[in-house]
This record gives C-alpha cells, structure tokens and sequence, in this order.
C-alpha cells in the first residue's frame, strides 16, 4: 500500500528486512535476586538519562512485577542500550514490540 | 571491617578481619567463572529455530557484544584482584585509636596484636569493584539459588555446612557492595 508523505509525493513501501521496519523494539529488564534497588535505579538513570522518579517507578515495576519495559523506539537503539544494561548486569532483553509483531 | 571514604573519592576498607580478607581473596576466582551474567540479547522464549532473525541477532551478539562485556567484567575483577595484591598488613601499631581499646579484640588469644588488613579502593576502582562483587554473587545465585538475603539469613542455620559457606560469601560481598553502592550515590549526586 503507498504511503502519503507529502501533497506530490508517493512513497512506496518496499521489502525490507526486520531490522530496518519493526520498530518499535522493547528493551526489558527482568527481575533477579541479586541486584539492588538502588543500584537499579541509577543504571537507569545514567543509561537512559531518566529522572529520579522515572527510574524509582521502572525499579519497582521491575521487582513487583518481575520485569519492566523500561524503553521503546528503534531496534538499533534498542540493541545499544541492551548492551549498556547487560554491562551494568541487569538482566536485559530485546522483545519485538506489537507493532514489529 | 570498617569503610572509610578517602579524599579523593576512593575508599577504604579497614580493620578487614582474616576471615573477610580470606572471602575477599576467594572473590576473583568465583566471578571469573562468568556464570549468572545473562547476555543473551532475547531472552529463552524466543525460539530460534522458528525465527531466523533471532538466530542472526543472537550470532552477532555472541560474536560481538559478548566478548566485549566479558572483557570489562574480567577487567573489574582484574582492578580488584590488584587491590587485594597491594593491601597492607596492619596492626595496632599502626592504628594509635586501637590503642586506647574500645573492646574491638585489638589483642588475640596469644596476648600478640591483632593483625587486620587495609585495602585501600582508589576513586576509579569503586564502580569496577561493585561490578566484580556482583559478579561474584550472580554466580553464586546461579550455582546454588540463594534467593533474597533477607530470608537466606534465616534459613543459614539448616543449610549444610558447604551452602552455608557459600551463602555466608553471598551476604559479606553484599555487604560490600551495600558500602560501595552509597560512596557512587554519593558521587552521582543523589
């Protein structure tokens, strides 16, 4: 189906791979009995620049209710801040989101 | 074990009695087996066999990611071992306050001083250290399922004597990290 960008312009869509169209891309943070809770709280903090409260809310998700969609977007993105996350020993995954379903 | 903060950021850990230092000394050998640091990118529901992205992404990641993080977790552990090699043996004598004797067990059995020793953490060493202290007690939750400390102290006095050790390192690297964790708040402000 052609896509309307601009009054004379049509764009259409083309096949592409996973990596370039499904956005978007969820990043999880599961619980686990080792890290923190401060701790977690300022990873997310440095890592994706969240407030204070921001972070304390994805925190507690993460612990009550086992894991937290702590950020949406782009799957580049995504796979960047997986890695930072996984780095600082959280555990951390990709999951497609609806729309890259 | 009494931690102290240093001027320039660092830390010190203090009066560290002979067993702390000998569960301090085990720690580079048990993170090194890298076990509870998940670094899968996708997590164990997502089938491989049925989704040929996952399969790419997870090739990449193991290609390239995970060798990388591996490499900054061998070298948190490699900043602490070195920490741990240029501790100092102390003693009262070093220590003028320990001579006034505040019940703290300056002297042994034996009537000789207690001996204890500093581990000076300079500012740049406290974030590597939390990271190998983590490590540490990921694999030992990986290894032996320990749970929440809070419920682990209550359960130490069945476990048999093999666990408990193992769950008594858990809760002392905790403990560590418990003090390291409010020297970075500190740091970043909070």
């Amino acid at each position: 189906m052609p896509v309307q960008t601009q009054p004379e312009t049509t764009v259409l869509e083309s096949p592409q791979s996973a990596r370039e169209t499904s956005a978007p891309w969820e990043v999880v943070v599961h619980d686990d009995p080792v890290n923190y809770m401060h701790y977690v709280v300022l990873v997310f903090q440095r890592v994706f620049g969240y407030s204070k409260e921001r972070a304390t809310r994805l925190m507690r998700e993460v612990h009550e209710l086992g894991e937290s969609v702590v950020w949406t977007g782009a799957r580049e993105r995504a796979e960047h801040y997986v890695r930072q996350l996984q780095g600082c020993q959280l555990r951390a995954i990709l999951r497609r989101g609806e729309a890259g379903s | 074990m009494r931690v102290g903060v240093r001027e320039d950021g660092g830390v010190v850990l203090d009066r560290v009695a002979p067993v702390e230092w000998v569960m301090l000394r085990e720690l580079p050998e048990i993170a090194a087996s890298g076990r509870g640091v998940a670094l899968d990118p996708l997590g164990k529901e997502v089938d491989e066999t049925t989704d040929y992205d996952a399969a790419s992404l997870r090739e990449d990641w193991s290609q390239f990611v995970e060798p990388e993080l591996r490499s900054h977790f061998a070298g948190q552990v490699a900043l602490l071992a070195g920490d741990l090699e240029a501790a100092e043996t102390m003693d009262a004598s070093d220590d003028p306050e320990s001579l006034i004797g505040d019940g703290d067990g300056e002297e042994r059995g034996d009537g000789k001083p207690q001996r204890w020793m500093r581990i000076v953490i300079p500012a740049d060493h406290v974030e590597p250290w939390y990271g190998a202290l983590n490590q540490a007690r990921l694999a030992l939750e990986a290894s032996e399922r320990l749970g929440p400390a809070l419920e682990l102290i209550e359960e130490l006095a069945e476990m048999d004597p093999r666990r408990r050790r193992l769950a008594v390192l858990f809760l002392f690297y905790g403990g560590v990290q418990e003090a390291l964790l409010g020297r970075m708040l500190g740091m970043s402000g909070e």
